[in-house]
């Protein structure tokens, strides 16, 4: 179980303080997959940082029960003067990882063969990707956080991920924000939609969405006006 | 496929958190040394070329010892305490910033990015020494180790209170970018009052209040009585330095946690 208590996320601009999560309260039990919908800039990344505990929110407080993983694919932790190995070997060691059982997922998800035991500064965005994603899929977490599902990589790669994704959801949660009502169509059960720094609620996914697209003419108004 | 456990008690997270730890630990020996093939030979010359430098200016002077203990091993012994406590400062405020991406792993705390690069550079250290007091002893330095205690003593209060520094700098860092820049010009100050390379009874008796206050004085000089009798150092004030370490710790801990806050991740 994922708890939000009264979450409040405020960001210090030139024209003050802008408030992205306001007061925002919501339970994430283990099973249903879920998805939070909302505009570019709604704060749905804030939130997903919040979440795995990235990033501390201005008041509120996370309860997590569970295992929870980075942002699948995120490879920003990654340095950049050691071996993909060297960065996986440290990432299995914090999580208490089996090593071998990781590269050899890794090895066999990516197919980064010789690459892996050189700098990732030497690779390319692809091979980098693809090294993040493989080992955000070799250890078995309660949750998953998904940032806005993007492929990619080759056709044969896409449906390696599409395959890892659906296997996952089988056993854990997959929770996943993106801005695509399709995505959230394709792999939630539930649906949260973001506006105006407050959330929405809907265990019927088709309804959430309706009320998502209702949202998007007023929301766009709303930003010109302010513009 | 790799399973996870979750901590069930203290002692489980106990465990976890000196695994993560060490994990950090590892990656930052990489990342601050293992750049280039001499990096981990350039800390060894660093601390032996600052050594070699003061000791030229030394025997200019005409001196030879220090109060029972030959030159080099007195200038070796001041010089890493020093740089444990300096370079704890330094490392710690801006660790935070630095590693800000490994936040994204659940399992990797502030606290623990702070308390590895602590020990990292304690480690460190112990290692510089050791290898340069090895050569000095293979080059015909006497040292002899009577007390090893005010040695551990000292470094373990030196580390807390470059530490304590270190966060407090990592706290404050978040509101002005200047903090850092400021500190190291202040430890470069502080270096001579020291005790690093002289001794108080080397300067005039009206300058030894820094003696009676200074706690890294007192850390540093206490430490090299470990390795002769006949250096005495008389002066240690250990309720100073309990309290300057605790005090320095716990403000230094919660300004960085009352202004984690602050941290944006984008």
């Amino acid at each position: 179980m994922i708890k939000a208590e009264n979450i409040v996320k405020r960001y210090k601009t030139t024209t003050g303080f802008k408030t992205v999560l306001d007061h925002v309260s919501f339970e994430l039990p283990l099973g249903p997959n879920v998805g939070f919908l909302g505009l570019n800039g709604a704060g749905k990344s804030t939130l997903l940082r919040i979440l795995g505990g990235a990033e501390v929110p201005s008041s509120g407080r996370i309860l997590r029960q569970g295992t929870v993983s980075w942002p699948i694919g995120f490879s920003g932790g990654f340095q950049g003067s050691m071996s993909g190995y060297d960065n996986l070997r440290f990432i299995c060691r914090i999580y208490n990882a089996d090593r071998q059982n990781v590269v050899d997922f890794v090895q066999d998800f990516s197919n980064l063969g010789e690459y892996l035991f050189m700098p990732v500064s030497s690779y390319s965005s692809g091979m980098r990707a693809k090294l993040a994603f493989g080992i955000s899929m070799a250890i078995n977490f309660d949750y998953y956080l998904v940032d806005e599902v993007t492929a990619v990589g080759d056709v044969t790669f896409k449906r390696k991920c599409q395959e890892e994704f659906e296997r996952r959801s089988e056993r854990s949660t997959l929770v996943i924000v993106s801005h695509n009502k399709n995505t959230i169509q394709a792999y939630c059960e539930k649906i949260f939609v973001l506006h105006s720094g407050k959330l929405a609620e809907f265990d019927n996914v088709e309804e959430g969405v309706d009320f998502y697209e209702k949202l998007q003419p007023n929301m766009l108004m709303d930003r010109s006006l302010r513009q | 496929m790799s399973q996870l456990l979750v901590a069930q008690n203290f002692w489980e997270a106990l465990q976890v958190q000196a695994r993560v730890i060490w994990a950090l630990m590892l990656r930052e020996t990489k990342t601050m040394y293992g750049r280039s093939k001499f990096g981990y030979f350039w800390v060894v010359i660093q601390t032996a070329f600052g050594v070699a430098v003061f000791w030229g200016i030394r025997l200019a002077m005409g001196a030879h010892h220090s109060y029972g203990l030959a030159l080099p091993l007195y200038l070796l012994s001041g010089i890493t305490a020093w740089n444990v406590f300096s370079e704890c400062v330094q490392k710690i405020g801006p660790s935070i910033d630095a590693n800000r991406a490994l936040l994204y792993y659940s399992k990797v705390r502030h606290f623990d990015i702070i308390v590895s690069r602590a020990l990292l550079v304690g480690a460190t250290n112990i290692v510089v020494f050791l290898f340069l007091g090895m050569i000095l002893v293979l080059t015909g330095t006497e040292i002899g180790v009577v007390d090893p205690w005010p040695f551990i003593q000292s470094w373990f209060f030196l580390m807390v209170m470059g530490t304590g520094l270190g966060a407090l700098c990592c706290g404050l860092s978040r509101y002005s970018d200047s903090v850092m820049v400021v500190t190291s010009m202040v430890l470069r100050i502080c270096f001579f009052g020291s005790g690093a390379i002289i001794s108080l009874n080397m300067v005039p008796t009206r300058l030894s209040f820094v003696a009676t206050y200074n706690p890294i004085y007192q850390l540093i000089e206490n430490s090299r009585t470990s390795f002769s009798y006949a250096y005495h150092f008389a002066d240690l004030d250990m309720g100073l330095v309990l309290f300057t370490s605790l005090v320095t710790l716990f403000v230094g801990l919660m300004v960085e946690l009352v202004t984690r806050r602050k941290v944006d991740v984008v």
